[in-house]
């Protein structure tokens, strides 16, 4: 027998936005499993595409546990249909992330005297795949106060939608289905209970699911679609029995509009950062470092802006912009913009960039927000509103930064990214009497890379020193900007672009 | 001689009448039988008092009596021919098979329906009920009889104890007693003093419970129940809940800015709802002037109005009672404000707000009225540049029409078409006005429009509608009800932008409200209206202080909600309040804030549904089980407060639990079908913007 001793983390927070009616006001949802070890997700990232009164949330998790069943509970405000819930392929996550993601330039001073190279394009990339169904698990609900209201499945999941008329029904049941949930679980389920809300459980069979390279699990990200007057992620029920921090992504799409928080601080990481060349090798921890001190300086309660941009464009781009298709598997058939003739999109679980796509190829702006979260630092949802455009972190002609570092600007359209810089300054002879400096480009002989931070729950922190790769100056962070290096034969160094 | 129905009740048997049960109450042999009486004529002799004021309940009663009649005024007539006449001029005066909508209506629900004619019948068609003879297709008196004086003159229960009976649908109860014989004064004779004791004959015709106010939702409440939609139970309209909600009735926990006039009113006279500013009648039934000799005790000579004024300005136009129709209209007139203003660039916004509507705006069944915005620019030459909701040629609205109602769907996800509520499944949109709620359309407007108009137009039924119900026998004017405009605003228009010159503080709030209400992008918009209306609202304005806590809570600050009322001593501040806690799990203050609103107001619904929730919340499911057995109490119906009672009850241990169970997954909305519904209504209907967003067709 399966011993029931488990630890659930914020998984929840993936879920969060299936807490999705306008009184609806926590959010949602944890893992719960038969195994003695511990179940961890640090890391979620939700999109939340967004039109009128409908969004689409689509979440992926980071699953680190034992290798046994496990589940996913949910409370949900109405009776999801099989209709409303896919699975989608993974790699729709990583290409929104890459694309959204702080990313690292480099630039080559070209040669005084010579002329400009020309850039080559970045190469297509991305595959993807289904999951596997799963046997539905016996249960007997009846006699404890849990009602399934519905059963079906997606992807590697078995989804039960449940009921319960009584504050322990639900624990029982689970517990009684070799879940154990952690203490507290019926305290923090009851609220929900009260205001009549429907719990969606998705089991997965460990067995059946997917795993990378390293074996680790990778599981399909869900998509849900609901209504709602407004737009917000509670994030309640992701705290329970939290350990340590969560570290939580959120991209919303929206044909007009960048969003924000409306209800915590929001701030911008600092862009157009010059670095030095180690940085190369440890992007992550160094912009991991950036970040958490950036959170700091607003001790912690705050919502990071990392990327606002349309869709369809990026400069530079460490993966192609978002496809049509992309936007479809995210959540563009749901506003039937003229692909599929069904409500809520094409009939089937599953949605992938094979299903045609024959809408127009719209442009929405993407928001990345990011933050690192604790009980004591996001008590509450986070409620979004749209905010004005700004630009910043932006290059120019030549591989110059448009904005100074740290620098965010009002703009008729989004353009903000986070940009670092390593430069390379010409080390090459001088062949003629007035060398023009300060020209860059790409290498000597390739591509000029773009190098995307991503998995950045799990980039070591502490690894980097700030002050010890950090050329520009950054007030904000106390940061006076270690002097770029000399170039070859005692030339001046090129002061931080702009 | 006129063929009359007259009703007996046997002594013992409830001594009363009871429509709801009406054929378990035939099967009772004996107990009640219907006989032809002949009609009291012109001739027959009217007792007359031999000196003023001096009836009274001590007196013998008079010796004549007349039976209850269903049938029209009945005897009524002879001795108040004003007051019928105005009757005659009532929607009252209508039975089912004399207004031909619903003629057609009925006949199409005894083809899809007919073992459930009685949901019509009990309210429009008593006198063929009593009967057991409804049919569309019946003939007589009683066919074209409508609500009769007795019927209204008849009721016995006190209708507010709506819980202990859950009446609705017409189930009221009425005593079958004769009525005694009033007396007439002499010409001349002042008035009576209103403490006077009553006359046998008013105590008989205007018990107290005519004149609470519940008296009317015996048939203005209707729920669609299982077997009348063949599916599942709906709540349906809910005029008297409406009211009873709102700041007329003296609760409007959720109003900010309140209509002139609702204040609640201490001294509100006997016989009123206590604490309401304005009920049924004060709105419905205003006093005017009658004869002398019909005044009763009011010493100004006035008597309530029983034409019954509302929004049935289309069957007085088919009478052809222009007088009618005139004063339908001038009711109707200003009760809808509309504010026209600007908040962002190339945009009109319309600011509705129900001023002069005790209940959400339109009233009634929520399946066949038309109120839409027709919305026209000119250019300064005066040429047309753009209109919005005119009629298309063949009379229907356009679908990108903003419509002020609620869109009851059957089945396919398409309006319910014809009066046809059986055929309801769900409600996929809801845009109508609330007393005091207020609510922005926004309109694209052209960069050189320099004039806007705005109407509010009113039609009971559109094309779709009447072809439906107008049978062959139907008189033409079926075919075509009137398009009546009851309100309308004129603005300035530049750079499309309207020009308003400074506002009031007021508007400045309503027009913030109701852009908090819409989208986020909307709510972005109220942060600078709310700003000008702080900078001109005077020092310690409570509305200033519930706007920015409305604002607050609707962007997720609870902190600031807290901030914004902490000094405000109102129930409203602590409706926002607990609202605001109880989204950020706060779960103790919250429950101290709603406790001190129902202090204040014991018996606000929503209040006690937050109370009962909170009570469980906060380990006190006694006082949780307390609360939701008050509202139901109120009204058996609601859905909130039989889920807290199930909840109660189980985690008391009570036995009860399963009975309450049952009720309450009867009664359970059948959320997940909305959705599928508006779903499916969103492709069916891509141009009706309602179903996308709450602010704004652009």
């Amino acid at each position: 027998m399966i011993s029931l001793r488990n630890v659930l983390t914020g998984a929840a927070i993936a879920a969060a936005g299936l807490c999705v009616a306008p009184a609806v006001q926590a959010f949602c949802g944890f893992f719960v499993s038969g195994a003695d070890s511990a179940l961890y997700n640090d890391a979620s990232q939700v999109v939340l595409m967004r039109k009128g009164n409908r969004t689409v949330m689509s979440m992926s998790n980071n699953y680190k546990g034992p290798t046994e069943d496990f589940a996913m509970v949910v409370p949900v405000p109405v009776i999801l249909q099989e209709q409303q819930v896919k699975t989608l392929p993974a790699d729709v996550f990583s290409r929104i992330d890459q694309l959204s993601a702080p990313r690292l330039v480099e630039y080559w001073e070209q040669d005084p005297c010579w002329v400009e190279p020309e850039y080559a394009p970045v190469a297509m990339m991305a595959t993807r795949g289904g999951g596997p169904m799963l046997e539905a698990p016996t249960d007997s609900a009846d006699d404890l106060g849990v009602r399934i209201e519905a059963k079906f499945e997606v992807g590697e999941y078995q989804i039960l939608i449940l009921s319960a008329k009584e504050a322990t029904g639900l624990d029982t049941w689970l517990r009684q289905n070799k879940y154990q949930i952690p203490s507290g679980a019926s305290e923090a389920l009851a609220p929900y209970i009260q205001q009549g809300m429907k719990f969606f459980v998705a089991k997965v069979d460990i067995k059946k699911v997917k795993r990378d390279a390293s074996g680790a699990v990778v599981l399909s990200p869900l998509r849900f679609d609901y209504e709602s007057a407004d737009l917000r992620l509670p994030v309640r029920l992701g705290l329970l029995n939290a350990q340590g921090k969560q570290d939580l992504l959120i991209y919303v799409l929206n044909p007009e509009s960048r969003f924000e928080a409306a209800n915590y601080r929001n701030i911008f990481i600092p862009s157009n950062v010059e670095v030095e060349d180690a940085v190369r090798k440890q992007f992550g921890a160094f912009y991991v470092q950036l970040f958490d001190a950036a959170l700091a300086k607003v001790d912690g309660k705050a919502i990071v802006t990392e990327y606002a941009w349309q869709t369809d464009s990026c400069d530079p781009c460490p993966v192609p912009p978002l496809t049509p298709e992309d936007l479809f598997t995210l959540g563009g058939d749901v506003f039937n913009e003229g692909s599929a003739g069904t409500p809520g999109g094409p009939k089937g679980p599953t949605v992938d960039r094979n299903t045609p796509y024959f809408g127009p190829a719209s442009s929405w702006v993407l928001t990345r927000m990011h933050t690192r979260y604790s009980k004591e630092t996001l008590s509450e949802d986070i409620v979004f509103t749209p905010a004005k455009p700004v630009r910043g972190g932006r290059s120019e002609g030549m591989g110059r930064s448009a904005e100074q570092p740290g620098s965010v600007e009002m703009a008729a359209s989004n353009n903000f990214q986070g940009r670092y810089i390593i430069r390379h300054y010409w080390e090459g002879p001088i062949a003629c009497k007035t060398p023009v400096f300060d020209r860059w480009g790409g290498p000597p002989n390739g591509l000029s890379p773009t190098t995307a931070a991503t998995d950045l729950a799990n980039a070591p922190r502490g690894a980097v020193a700030l002050g010890d790769v950090v050329t520009s100056a950054l007030p904000q962070l106390q940061l006076a900007g270690k002097p770029a290096p000399a170039r070859k034969g005692g030339t001046s160094p090129a002061p931080a672009a702009p | 001689m006129k063929t009359l129905l007259r009703l007996h009740v046997r002594r013992g048997v409830a001594g009363g009448l009871q429509l709801g049960l009406w054929a378990a109450v035939w099967a009772l042999p004996g107990a009640l039988r219907a006989e032809t009486v002949p009609t009291p004529g012109p001739a027959t002799p009217i007792a007359v008092a031999s000196a003023p004021g001096t009836a009274s309940a001590d007196e013998p009663r008079p010796a004549r009596v007349v039976p209850v009649d269903l049938v029209g005024p009945g005897a009524c007539a002879r001795c108040h021919p004003a007051v019928a006449k105005q009757w005659a001029a009532s929607t009252h005066a209508h039975s089912s098979l004399d207004n031909p909508w619903y003629r057609g209506s009925l006949r199409n629900f005894k083809r899809d329906r007919p073992a459930e004619l009685a949901f019509c019948g009990k309210c429009h068609d008593p006198a063929l009920m009593a009967r057991n003879a409804l049919d569309p297709e019946a003939g007589g008196p009683e066919a074209q009889a409508g609500v009769g004086c007795a019927l209204c003159h008849s009721l016995t229960e006190d209708h507010a104890r709506l819980a202990q009976h859950g009446r609705t649908n017409g189930e009221f109860t009425l005593t079958a007693a004769p009525i005694p014989l009033g007396v007439i004064p002499p010409p001349g004779t002042p008035a009576r003093d209103a403490a006077a004791p009553r006359t046998a004959h008013g105590e008989r015709v205007l018990p107290a419970e005519l004149r609470a106010t519940s008296a009317c939702a015996a048939c203005h409440e209707v729920r669609l129940t299982e077997a009348v939609t063949a599916a599942h139970w709906q709540r349906g309209q809910s005029d008297w809940f409406d009211w009873y909600d709102g700041p007329w009735a003296g609760r409007g926990v959720d109003v900010i800015l309140r209509p002139p006039g609702s204040e609640p009113d201490p001294k509100r006279p006997a016989g009123h709802a206590p604490g309401a500013a304005k009920d049924c009648v004060d709105c419905h039934m205003r006093k005017v002037a009658v004869p002398e000799r019909e005044r009763g005790r009011d010493a100004a000579g006035t008597v309530r109005d029983h034409r019954f004024l509302g929004g049935h300005v289309a069957l007085a136009r088919l009478r052809g009672d222009a007088e009618t129709e005139a004063d339908m209209v001038a009711h109707l007139k200003g009760a809808i404000a509309l504010d026209l203003t600007s908040a962002r660039p190339g945009h009109l916004d319309v600011v509705l707000r129900n001023i002069g509507v005790g209940h959400a705006f339109p009233g009634g069944t929520q399946d066949a009225k038309q109120v839409w915005l027709e919305v026209t620019t000119w250019d300064a030459s005066g040429k047309i540049l753009s209109q919005r909701g005119q009629l298309n040629d063949d009379g229907r609205l356009p679908e990108d029409v903003w419509l002020v109602r609620a869109r009851p769907v059957n089945a396919d996800a398409d309006p319910v078409p014809g009066r046809a509520a059986w055929t309801q499944r769900g409600v996929v949109t809801d845009t109508r006005l609330r007393p005091g709620i207020p609510q922005v359309a926004r309109f694209a407007v052209p960069a050189d429009a320099v004039r806007a108009r705005v109407r509010l137009n009113l039609r009971r039924f559109g094309p779709d509608d009447v072809a439906l119900l107008c049978g062959a026998d139907a008189p033409a004017g079926c075919r075509t009800p009137p398009v009546t405009a009851i309100s309308e605003a004129e603005v300035v228009l530049k750079d499309g932008q309207a020009v308003t010159g400074p506002r009031p503080w007021k508007l400045l709030i309503a027009h913030a409200m109701g852009l908090s209400a819409g989208l986020p992008e909307h709510v972005a918009d109220a942060a600078p209206v709310l700003a000008a209306a702080a900078a001109s609202a005077p020092p310690g304005a409570v509305e200033l202080a519930l706007a920015k806590g409305r604002y607050a809570t609707v962007l997720g600050r609870t902190d600031d909600v807290v901030t914004a009322l902490k000094d405000v001593e109102d129930p409203r501040a602590r409706w926002i309040e607990a609202n605001a806690l109880v989204a950020a799990f706060r779960f103790a203050p919250a429950r101290a804030a709603v406790e001190r609103l129902l202090k204040t107001i014991p018996d606000d619904r929503r209040a006690l549904a937050l109370a009962a929730r909170l009570r469980a919340l906060t380990g006190d499911p006694a006082g949780a089980l307390a609360a939701a057995d008050t509202l139901l109490a109120l009204d058996p119906h609601y859905e909130h407060a039989m889920l807290q009672r199930l909840l109660a009850l189980r985690a008391l241990g009570r036995p009860e639990a399963d009975e309450a169970e049952a009720v309450w997954l009867r009664h359970r909305r059948p959320d997940e079908l909305d959705r599928t519904l508006r779903d499916a209504y969103r492709l069916r209907h891509p141009g009706d913007h309602t179903v996308n967003a709450m602010v704004g067709p652009d």
